[in-house]
């Protein structure tokens, strides 16, 4: 009697070994014409899919499959060492058994080892004078638990045989484009079928403004256009009717091609714990892996992007978050380490836990690395909370490892895994609650991305979509509202703390000859932070289906994709953990707290303007900064010149004229924040823009260079360039 | 007629008589295999484009600005259906910048997904023979666009193809 858990993985673990089979019976046909490194290769990859397919056999109690997969694997194993290639007798034998394997999964745990006995036995002699290769099988306790007793293998395939499982056929297996594909047209029928319903509407609407024209006409003209317009009513509705009975079966249409899109998290338990094993075995740590995700699905894209991410994390949890035995023993830890996965269903979303109970983080250690790399200074870092100095190890290539190990210490594991949590929406923390008692990274992944349940909203640069998850609340505000503190706009909504103030791409400032009356702003929140977003016009909430960016912008920092909307227009779904980010480098106009705060545009790096030519003063120690800056403003029209220190520049600024000054903050003699500060102590440079640029994103900097008299501050980075364009364009339009 | 017959003077003549034909015959081959090329205006240049890189030409109404794309990106759109980025054509080539977004283009397919460029306008299809077009790539860093021939009239041919496959063309996206 097989345990009904297990029965809704059969169907899946059946399409695997179907898949395996197929390639591992398509590598005997043709491994006579492969190349001597494709081979080595293709061997490899065989070795893994038989090995798969054995541990996941064992795992469900077919001890049947699980024994001809390990001797198929003995046999590969042997080519492998022996790098002799097989002839066609070993070729046919290893083909007979791949087939058998996919005979035996089609029947239930059990019945599989009456299967193709013979074909196995046959290559089992054939491997046995090279002596014990691989591992012998054992059946899993799982498996042993639920079936204690397996019975002996009997006669092969034959009238006897039990027929295979027809349950097997009611899984088709359709390759994740085509339900891409279909999603696509889904999309493209939603906005039909509204534009439809927009005509109907229309539609009506002139039928109502041609009937106020009724009595104005002679008595014989109404009649006949009465009747007319009656019918066209008539009409009208019945439009309308048959449009709500489409939307209706769109939503249904909708709803099941989300549901097919779901798959289970299940599903890739087996890798998870292949991996864990095998990295274990790497390192030589004794680990356990708990896993808890039972009945949860996502969608097949999310599955597809955290597959790989989610593996690095497992491996870096076995090779950096694991002590070794000995040293788990020695602080009163069991020698085996425990990795624990949790999935659990909150809201629209799920939350990944992925927990290790190894050494935790080390605060000083993480914060010395950041303050050597560069990545924060000393005085920051000692003022950012566990959380901040936590989050820096999801910095791209930031590792607390000198050196990279065969697993991890490259700094990509928690740095892949954040942007595919990001890319899909979603969200990553790290935490530690201290020494030796481990660490939890949790992931927060929206269960359908595919569409979303979103905030429409309107700027001058068009219409956004915000997702509804991340938002607090919409209200309205005076410009009096917004006050300024450490030189950035804040806002105090409904008596709460001041939050961040920002806005929408192309959203008028708040000081904008637009901005008469109040205006709408959106709360939003992620996490423990919150931002106030101003935009034009809120316009409504809705389930809109997303469609990833084109190919060549795939990856714009501000967007995860773009909605068609019902008029045909295109509204941009915006990146709510980007909209934090740019939030939190909001610039600054003046020192002192009074002063009108300088208005930020969230996610945006637009180049703008430039049109007359303007000449800039470049400061920066760095021979290449120089360079690329000079040939990035050229580019656009502004006429440059370059000092290599602050006290070259200070010599330029006494001769020269310039528009602006574009400065970095580290230099020798004299640094940007001194030479910011002797600008603004000159009565013929005081008013001279000075925008200081610097790959330090601490708030302690920001306001140490709003203090000295700084307009704008640039953090260096992908796409700097155009943040810097754009604010130079703001700060000479101001100027000029 | 044997050749004996024949003087050495008029055996030349036939010679070079048939040589002619076989000329003729090999230029009238020659000329049979030309290219459909798409002549459109930027920035007061006169940009070809081989008809077969191109999917279509629309007027696009309405253009969603992308914040944080390349500034040659001019945003977002609709082409039949599908999601489809606007690219300033004379942006990328650096000859100049259009004066707003909406307007014509002319949209080219990569791996089967359109890119739109947008153009001033659209001023005729011209037939080019194939051979002028044949060119490859030098060495040395990607051109932003290979111009495969440049007319008479000062038409620039480019090879779309450079374009789409360029480094900076999708910085991050997929190639």
């Amino acid at each position: 009697m097989i345990d009904p858990r297990l029965l809704p993985l059969l169907p899946g673990f059946r399409a695997e070994v179907a898949e395996h089979v197929d390639y591992l019976q398509q590598l005997f046909e043709t491994c006579d014409s492969l190349a001597p490194e494709r081979w080595q290769a293709d061997l490899k990859d065989a070795l893994r899919r038989a090995h798969g397919v054995k541990g996941g056999a064992l795992s469900l109690g077919y001890s049947g499959l699980g024994q001809a997969a390990h001797v198929l694997e003995d046999a590969l194993a042997h080519f492998q060492r022996s790098a002799e290639r097989p002839d066609s007798e070993w070729r046919q034998a290893m083909y007979d058994v791949a087939a058998v394997m996919r005979a035996m999964s089609e029947h239930d745990p059990g019945g599989d080892a009456k299967v193709g006995h013979d074909k196995v036995a046959a290559l089992a002699a054939r491997v046995a004078p090279f002596g014990p290769i691989t591992e012998a099988v054992e059946v899993a306790p799982r498996a042993a638990a639920i079936r204690p007793a397996l019975e002996p293998a009997r006669e092969a395939t034959g009238p006897g045989a039990d027929p295979p499982n027809r349950a097997a056929v009611d899984v088709v297996r359709v390759p994740g484009a085509k339900l891409d594909r279909l999603m696509a047209s889904v999309g493209e029928l939603m906005t039909a079928s509204a534009r439809c319903g927009a005509l109907a509407h229309a539609w009506s609407q002139d039928v109502e403004q041609l009937a106020e024209f009724l009595p104005k006409v002679s008595p014989s003209v109404r009649r006949e256009l009465s009747a007319v317009l009656s019918r066209l009513e008539h009409q009208a509705r019945r439009a309308r009717n048959e449009q709500r009975g489409l939307q209706q079966v769109v939503e249904n249409f909708t709803g099941s091609i989300k549901s097919a899109r779901m798959i289970a998290l299940e599903s890739e338990v087996p890798l998870w714990r292949r991996t864990v094993r095998e990295a274990a075995q790497l390192v030589e740590k004794e680990v356990v892996l708990h896993v808890d995700v039972a009945e949860i699905e996502l969608d097949k894209l999310a599955i597809d992007q955290l597959s790989q991410p989610l593996l690095h994390l497992l491996r870096n949890c076995v090779d950096h978050g694991l002590e070794v035995p000995e040293d788990r023993f020695e602080v009163g830890k069991p020698r085996v380490g425990v990795i624990e996965i949790v999935a659990r269903l909150r809201g629209t979303q799920v939350e990944l836990c992925i927990r290790d109970d190894g050494r935790g983080l080390d605060r000083a250690l993480i914060e010395q690395k950041a303050v050597v790399r560069g990545v924060v200074r000393a005085e920051d870092a000692a003022a950012m909370d566990d959380d901040a100095i936590f989050s820096l190890l999801f910095a791209a290539g930031f590792s607390t490892r000198d050196a990279a190990g065969p697993l991890s210490g490259r700094g990509v594991g928690l740095d892949a895994v954040a942007h595919a949590a990001r890319q899909l929406g979603g969200s990553a923390r790290i935490t530690s609650q201290g020494p030796d008692s481990g660490t939890t990274v949790t992931l927060l992944i929206p269960t359908n991305i595919a569409s979303i349940r979103g905030l429409l909203v309107r700027a001058e640069d068009g219409t956004f979509v915000l997702p509804l998850d991340a938002v607090e609340r919409v209200t309205r505000i005076g410009v009096a509202d917004v006050k300024a503190l450490g030189g950035r706009p804040v806002v105090q909504i409904a008596g709460d703390a001041a939050v961040r103030l920002c806005a929408l791409p192309g959203a008028a400032g708040p000081d904008a000859p637009s901005r008469k009356g109040r205006f709408p702003i959106v709360a939003m929140r992620r996490g423990e932070e919150r931002l106030a977003l101003a935009v034009d016009e809120v316009l409504r909430d809705a389930d809109l289906v997303v469609r990833p960016l084109p190919w060549n912008v795939r990856g714009t920092p501000s967007a995860l994709g773009g909605v068609i909307l019902d008029d045909g227009t295109v509204a941009i779904l915006m990146d709510v953990a980007h909209l934090f980010e740019t939030g939190i480098q909001a610039s600054f106009q003046s020192s002192t707290e009074a002063a009108a705060p300088a208005w930020t545009a969230a996610g945006e790096t637009r180049t703008s303007g430039a049109a007359a030519p303007r000449r800039l003063l470049v400061v920066d120690d760095s021979l290449t900064a120089r360079a690329l800056a000079k040939d990035a403003l050229e580019r656009v029209g502004y006429s440059v010149e370059l000092a290599s220190d602050g006290s070259e520049a200070w010599e330029r600024l006494q001769v020269e004229e310039f528009a602006a000054v574009v400065s970095d903050i580290d230099m020798p003699n004299l640094d940007g924040i001194a030479l910011t500060r002797r600008i603004r102590g000159s009565a013929r440079l005081a008013h001279l823009p000075v925008l200081l640029v610097t790959t330090r994103n601490a708030q302690a900097m920001i306001d140490e260079g709003a203090r000295a008299g700084a307009d704008e501050y640039v953090i260096k980075g992908e796409y700097a360039m155009n943040a810097l364009l754009a604010v130079l364009a703001r700060q000479l339009g101001k100027a000029s | 007629m044997s050749t004996e017959e024949i003087d050495e003077a008029s055996y030349a003549r036939i010679l070079e008589q048939r040589a002619r034909r076989l000329l003729q015959t090999v230029e009238r081959v020659e000329h049979r295999h030309t290219i459909a090329v798409l002549v459109v205006r930027v920035a007061n240049d006169l940009v070809g484009i081989c008809a077969d890189q191109l999917d279509g030409a629309v007027e696009l109404d309405t253009v969603a600005h992308l914040a944080g794309a390349p500034p040659f990106v001019l945003g977002l759109a609709v082409y039949r259906g599908a999601l489809v980025s606007v690219v300033d054509l004379a942006a990328w080539l650096q000859i100049g910048r259009v004066e707003r977004a909406t307007g014509l283009v002319v949209v080219a397919t990569h791996t089967q997904e359109p890119v739109a460029f947008r153009v001033d306008t659209i001023e005729g299809v011209r037939s080019l023979p194939a051979q002028t077009l044949d060119q490859s790539p030098s060495g040395g860093p990607a051109p932003r666009a290979l111009t495969l021939a440049v007319t008479a009239d000062l038409v620039r041919v480019l090879d779309l193809s450079t374009i789409l496959t360029h480094p900076e063309f999708a910085p991050r996206g997929r190639r």
